[in-house]
């Protein structure tokens, strides 16, 4: 597990002493400023000993500020400067799809807001499901390229879904061109027929890659505001989007005016709805968003 | 016998100054190595903002591969790199003015943000070449006449004893 490279001394100690079952099943490690060190897996936030065993928030283990600085050294690869850009809007891009958000104080520059102190970091572990797509995959396979709206709740398996979505794609027998508008650096996909542009605005990588890579599909994460326009020109290039929006439903993801502009712009066909237990839905945009 | 001795300590002292004045040598050359890396830390931190562990696994120098300077900080393994510069320095024979400046540098290397750390790379390449240019003024002078000084010596010291 490569993330665990990461850890300083006590809490890779930590964490792996914990039961093997529950450390696979890692989603979050998170380290907050002098206060108790957890971990989520199982859906469940613990607390490992300094020998992995599982104890109460009362005794867990209390972050160190020596700890806190050897863990932001870790993650940045002692060059923080290099990644200063990405700490301004809160996370740290790690290896293999990782991603570490941060929270603490910050204070307006003259360059914008950057943070002063940094108390909690949240260290996020990606998943690499490679079959998690294949239903919805083989329908396209089947019924030919279709854009698709993937939808679930913060946590709901949105990027794991379209990390496996670009490998189907973009591997097999008949591989398609997938581009990938990683802004986050999270869309770590290992093999494949991927262009892939990471850090920059999704808007930006959009354009980007619609203008000089010639994608079949186009992959982005969490759809934002004012990302619409440069998503509709490409739909109207014949690229096909693939993308996700925060939603427990089509009702309430449609809320966001960059999905329902794109809705009512057509380039969605399909809309996947992602349920606990790595469960697929898949129904055509027109039944989902029947009274839009 | 007495002149084979005296002669012998004559030479003895001469090559001792030639050791020292090679050391002289080498000190700069230590500080023009620094002094080029110092250099491309700047350029591609300016350029590209790129990481530490980047620059310091693609730079190449003769001097600074021989003494052991860049392989010891491309053993970095997630930890802060002002300890591992800091061990560094120890392996090259700087000069004693430029220490100081480049311990500095070191003791926040990688810790600050970009604005701050480029100014402070800038400053240290000022510092430093004002120390390489005192330095190298009448460097070849100094160095002969470490040689001739240590020779002189040698020959006093043989006539004492003879």
């Amino acid at each position: 597990m490569s993330w665990m490279r990461y850890l300083p001394t006590p809490y890779l100690q930590a964490v792996s002493g914990m039961p093997v079952h529950l450390r696979r099943q890692i989603t979050e490690v998170r380290f907050r400023l002098e206060k108790p060190f957890s971990v989520t897996a199982e859906g469940r936030n613990l607390f490992p000993d300094r020998e992995g065993r599982l104890t109460t928030l009362q005794n867990a283990l209390r972050v160190t500020r020596p700890q806190m600085e050897d863990l932001l050294a870790r993650l940045t690869e002692g060059s923080l400067y290099a990644f200063e850009d990405a700490m301004a809007k809160g996370y740290v891009p790690l290896e293999n799809g990782c991603r570490a958000g941060i929270a603490g104080e910050m204070t307006e520059t003259s360059h914008g807001a950057v943070f002063r102190e940094i108390t909690s970091v949240n260290l996020r572990v990606s998943r690499f499901l490679p079959e998690f797509a294949r239903p919805l995959v083989d329908l396209l396979r089947e019924g030919g390229p279709q854009g698709v709206l993937v939808i679930s709740p913060p946590a709901g398996g949105k990027t794991t879904f379209l990390r496996s979505a670009a490998h189907l794609l973009a591997n097999g027998s008949r591989p398609y061109r997938v581009g990938i508008a990683d802004e986050r650096s999270e869309l770590f996909i290992p093999a494949g027929l991927c262009d892939r542009i990471t850090g920059c605005p999704k808007w930006k990588a959009v354009e980007l890659l619609t203008r000089t890579m010639s994608p079949e599909y186009l992959i982005c994460d969490e759809l934002g505001a004012g990302e619409e326009a440069p998503l509709l020109a490409a739909q109207n290039t014949g690229v096909k989007l693939i993308a996700s929006a925060h939603g427990s439903s089509p009702k309430e993801a449609a809320k966001r005016p960059c999905v329902k502009a794109l809705l009512e712009g057509g380039v969605f066909s399909l809309v996947t709805v992602l349920q606990k237990n790595f469960r697929v839905e898949i129904f055509p945009a027109k039944e989902a968003f029947a009274w839009l | 016998m007495a002149l084979m001795g005296g002669l012998l300590t004559v030479t003895a002292f001469f090559l001792w100054g030639v050791r020292v004045a090679a050391g002289q040598r080498e000190a700069l050359e230590a500080l023009d190595a620094m002094l080029s890396l110092l250099r491309e830390l700047s350029a591609r931190l300016s350029h590209r903002k790129e990481g530490l562990k980047g620059i310091f696994a693609a730079y190449r120098h003769p001097l600074l591969e021989s003494y052991g300077f860049l392989p010891l900080l491309r053993e970095h393994d997630g930890r802060e790199y002002p300890a591992l510069w800091e061990a560094a320095l120890e392996r090259l024979p700087l000069p004693s003015e430029a220490l100081p400046h480049l311990q500095a540098l070191g003791s926040s290397l990688g810790r600050l943000p970009f604005g701050a750390q480029t100014e402070q790379l800038s400053l240290c390449i000022t510092l430093l070449e004002g120390v390489q240019k005192s330095l190298k003024t009448g460097a070849f002078q100094k160095r002969k006449s470490t040689v001739a000084l240590w020779t002189l010596g040698g020959l006093l010291v043989a006539l004492l004893l003879l």
